[in-house]
């Protein structure tokens, strides 16, 4: 087991004085593994992954060589993310050249001044470590900001759903679809000028369509009724109602999101025929972001149940807007409706938290540093996605993880459903001092698991331990399984964990147990 | 045998292996691996059975010793020999490998002296 508290060093030599010298001088500040030749650094490379932290590699080595070991970290991608350095007799430039195509990062020539080579190897590990730390600090960064962003508009729209006595999943919905189709527009033609970055404004900008709408009196908004005409004109105002909210917006009027929204607002009630209101404009005299919030809006409203009307299926949606039957629309939006129809299928079943957006302008942002600098790239991105994958699969297995805890803001976050068994808040704030929490078990569960959370340990970070719990008074204690999982970070000087992932689920009696244990 | 006198009878640089290890407990180490080391005899066997190519590596491995070591004369056989099987090529000149072999014993053979003199 590596000691997680120091960076670790491959050498990769063949032979062993060569080794030993490099061992000398590296021990006890850095764990060090061997290898003595290309087959076992590229086995310890599998093994270990980025928990090396720089591997010093010897040119001439049988059967795999130096070369070869470097041509299958590029072919793996390792070299984007564990730094390179050559140890070697060879002088000539051939050499040197070579190897640093293949991406190494630095030279040290044979014999070395000890003094010098270790200075070299601990700036190339400092350099990487502090690269990565601000990768993922802007990462971090990055989704948090959008993450925040997305929450703000979307308690705006919120805001004029609810007055409306809607769901709040109509505006969900249109971002989803207003993002799809916009991506198979991008597809089909150039003649809009939308870049990937664009699209993801769009979408943001996409649930103020009807932000005007809380200019319109609620007993028309909300009339089960027929409209009359009249009622129906002043319904129509909210168009341009929005507008006006977004061009009183002096200070940002330059911001895309701003003008999108503007558009949005204005021209989503449109028709591709000029049939629409509030301007009457035709064609692509309709921007194309109101062209495709329109559509969206259009699709959402059929497949959703309004004070009157069912809701169609999917299916009958897209073809009631193909076939002319909802409005009239740009040709070439249709084939993209129509090429787009099962994706939306898929996507508008499930779950659609803000924090796939956020991830993705994350994502947006490590491409563009990526592009920018190839050999700079970390797998940041896939490191946030990894995560997210893992977690939305554990939420999936029944029983999977069911709450998180943060050390630092000691804060617990609990699904929502057993948010809703226990009948509390899905997010609390210092547990510990929560009256229903400590209602339970007169804080005998509390003592228990922080006794078992202190037999952690970095290797050994999981760990289970049962706990009496009464949820209502008058009802009688149950044993609950808390199974945790710890995650340790270094701070000020030593190893701690900084936040707890775990499960906790009733035991049944024996012979109803049924085990859920996957692997 | 100290190991001055070693480095001066086979034509090493005493003073650069100093410098690069600083004390003669540490060179001493290395230099116990570098008589254990089996290159050499990987060397001899390899130009008997003609495999030039792992002649060439053997020969490289004792010149980044020789190196290491600041065995100087030795390293400089030894890369010229390395030079000379570059690419696989086959050994055409055979007083280069003998140079190699008799530098090489005569650092094989003194090193033990200043070992016995050490214990």
């Amino acid at each position: 087991m590596l000691d997680k508290t120091k960076n670790t060093i491959l050498i990769a030599d063949d032979s062993e004085m060569n080794r030993a010298i490099l061992v000398d001088m590296l021990e006890g500040e850095y764990n060090i593994l061997e290898a003595e030749d290309g087959k076992e650094a590229i086995a310890a490379l599998k093994k270990y992954g980025t928990e090396i932290s720089l591997l010093l590699l010897d040119i001439v080595m049988p059967d795999m060589d130096g070369y070869d070991v470097l041509a299958v970290m590029n072919h793996n991608q390792w070299i984007k993310d564990i730094p390179v350095i050559m140890i070697t007799t060879e002088v000539g430039g051939t050499y040197l050249k070579r190897a640093y195509e293949l991406g190494a990062t630095d030279f040290i020539n044979r014999p070395f001044d000890p003094q010098v080579a270790h200075c070299r190897i601990a700036n190339t590990i400092m350099l990487y470590s502090k690269q990565k730390m601000l990768m993922e600090t802007v990462a971090a960064q990055i989704f948090e900001n959008e993450k925040n962003r997305e929450i703000m508009i979307s308690i705006l729209s919120h805001i004029v759903e609810f007055r409306n006595g809607e769901s709040g999943m109509h505006v969900l919905h249109v971002n989803t679809l207003t993002e799809i189709l916009l991506r198979y527009l991008l597809t089909k033609t150039d003649k809009y000028p939308i870049t990937q970055a664009d699209i993801s404004i769009i979408r943001m900008a996409s649930s103020l369509h009807d932000i005007g709408k809380i200019s319109i009196p609620e007993d028309i908004l909300n009339k089960p009724g027929r409209l009359t005409r009249e009622e129906f004109e002043i319904m129509k105002t909210h168009s341009m109602a929005g507008a006006e909210l977004m061009s009183n917006l002096k200070n940002y009027q330059n911001e895309k999101l701003l003008e999108y929204s503007y558009q949005i607002c204005r021209w989503h009630h449109e028709r591709w025929d000029g049939g629409g209101y509030p301007d009457g404009l035709s064609g692509d005299d309709i921007p194309i972001a109101a062209q495709v919030v329109s559509m969206a809006d259009v699709y959402d409203a059929l497949t959703s149940v309004r004070c009157y009307k069912d809701a169609y299926s999917h299916e009958k949606a897209i073809s009631m807007i193909l076939n002319g039957e909802c409005g009239v629309f740009n040709p070439l939006l249709l084939e993209c409706l129509k090429d787009a129809a099962d994706r939306i299928k898929k996507e508008m079943s499930e779950d659609h938290s803000g924090d796939a957006g956020s991830f993705r302008a994350a994502q947006r942002v490590i491409d563009d540093v990526r592009n920018f600098d190839k050999d700079s790239s970390l797998h940041i991105y896939e490191m946030l996605s990894d995560e997210r994958a893992k977690s939305r699969f554990l939420d999936s297995l029944l029983g999977g993880i069911s709450f998180e805890y943060d050390k630092g803001t000691d804060t617990l976050v609990l699904t929502e459903s057993l948010a809703e068994t226990l009948d509390v808040p899905t997010i609390i704030t210092n547990p510990r001092k929560n009256e229903i929490l400590t209602s339970w078990s007169e804080n005998k569960g509390e003592k228990i698991i922080i006794d078992a959370l202190k037999s952690t340990t970095p290797d050994s970070p999981t760990v289970s331990c049962d706990i009496p719990i009464r949820l209502k008074p008058e009802e009688t204690e149950e044993m609950y399984r808390v199974n945790c999982f710890t995650i340790w970070h270094k701070r000020s000087d030593s190893l701690q964990y900084t936040r707890v992932v775990g499960e906790l689920r009733p035991i049944k009696p024996r012979g109803e147990d049924i085990t859920y244990d996957i692997g | 045998m100290t190991l001055v006198e070693f480095y001066d009878k086979v034509n090493g640089d005493y003073e650069d292996v100093i410098f690069r290890f600083q004390d003669e407990k540490r060179i001493m180490r290395f230099a116990g691996i570098f008589l254990r080391d089996r290159n050499f005899n990987q060397l001899q066997k390899a130009i008997e059975e003609r495999d030039w190519s792992a002649a060439f590596r053997a020969a490289h491995t004792i010149k980044g010793m020789a190196l290491n070591m600041s065995f100087t004369r030795l390293f400089e056989s030894t890369a010229a020999l390395t030079e000379h099987l570059r690419g696989g090529a086959e050994l055409m000149n055979r007083e280069i490998y003998e140079k190699v072999c008799s530098d090489y014993n005569e650092v094989v053979s003194n090193l033990e002296k200043v070992e016995q003199t050490e214990d």
